[in-house]
């Protein structure tokens, strides 16, 4: 008798994704001693997100596997002296410590949960795409969790929110 | 004594992140190695690489448009000679397998310290007869 085994990750009900996301989570990462990211605020499922302030410089990465959706980070500057020079070189760091933070959580996904998804290249989304995807509670499910990026004795504040699409556990 | 450029390892490094090549490039800093070019996509890589003769590139998995993984694809089958060390932030099983079919001598997952890039460096860099 032959028995087809359900592709199980496929079938994870949306409360296990966040569980298993949850597990994936790392307190803090050295990030090539020029920076290091602590947790700050576990994640936690949302409805209410708040509007992306001025002060808050976005990226935003795909996820397809598994599951699929979209993350978007948000680093809260307001308050914090970056000179016009050192701009640039603190938003490759920044970009660069979100994307190590994600592929590691990504990669313990996999290794603890055998839930398999990957995350695009960076990119930095519109405004108007960061509003529509606060909105669109309808077919995504939202988690958001924060870390404090540490970096020349300033301290910033990174909310990190995770847009997850229901639709691909219904298909299943 | 600085080692003449004759002497050098040349390396390649590509990535998307201006922080992350400059992080390779500073941990490769040593008379060594000869870092020929530093390149933001394939297609910059690849102009690089017609240019000026690599022993090693180090590829970003990860990249806008054409991935480290078809580049090393390209890289394999255009410069034989030049081996390849996959990074990434990504550790799953299945990139790192596509990144060895691709052509690539290693794979180092980020954030890496600088001695587990020498180590890999050196390794390959032993496989070649003359520089």
């Amino acid at each position: 008798m032959q028995i087809n085994t359900p592709d199980k990750s496929r079938e994870q009900p949306s409360s296990t994704i966040a569980d298993a996301l949850l597990g994936s989570c790392v307190d803090e990462l050295n990030i090539y001693n020029q920076a290091y990211l602590e947790l700050d605020r576990p994640l936690i499922k949302t409805s209410v997100k708040h509007k992306k302030t001025q002060f808050e410089l976005p990226i935003a990465f795909n996820i397809d596997g598994d599951f699929s959706g979209s993350i978007i980070c948000l680093l809260d500057s307001y308050d914090k002296k970056i000179t016009n020079q050192e701009e640039s070189s603190f938003k490759s760091l920044y970009i660069e410590s979100m994307n190590i933070l994600l592929g590691k959580m990504m990669t313990n996904l996999e290794n603890h949960y055998e839930i398999t998804a990957l995350i695009s290249e960076p990119k930095i989304p519109s405004n108007e795409s960061i509003e529509k995807s606060f909105k669109s509670s309808f077919t995504t499910e939202s988690l958001s969790m924060g870390y404090n990026l540490i970096s020349n004795k300033n301290e910033f504040d990174c909310r990190i929110i995770f847009n997850i699409n229901k639709k691909r556990y219904t298909e299943a | 004594m600085e080692a003449s450029e004759k002497n050098q390892f040349r390396i390649l490094i590509v990535d998307d992140s201006d922080f992350s090549r400059s992080n390779i490039s500073r941990m490769l800093d040593n008379p060594r190695y000869n870092i020929i070019g530093e390149a933001g996509n394939a297609k910059e890589a690849i102009n690089i690489l017609r240019d000026r003769k690599a022993h090693l590139a180090i590829v970003d998995v990860v990249m806008p448009d054409v991935s480290g993984i078809e580049l090393a694809n390209y890289i394999t089958d255009n410069f034989p000679d030049t081996s390849i060390i996959m990074i990434s932030s990504l550790g799953q099983e299945s990139i790192v397998i596509d990144s060895i079919s691709a052509g690539a001598s290693d794979y180092i997952q980020k954030p890496f310290k600088k001695e587990e890039l020498i180590t890999s460096v050196e390794k390959i860099l032993a496989t070649i007869d003359e520089v």
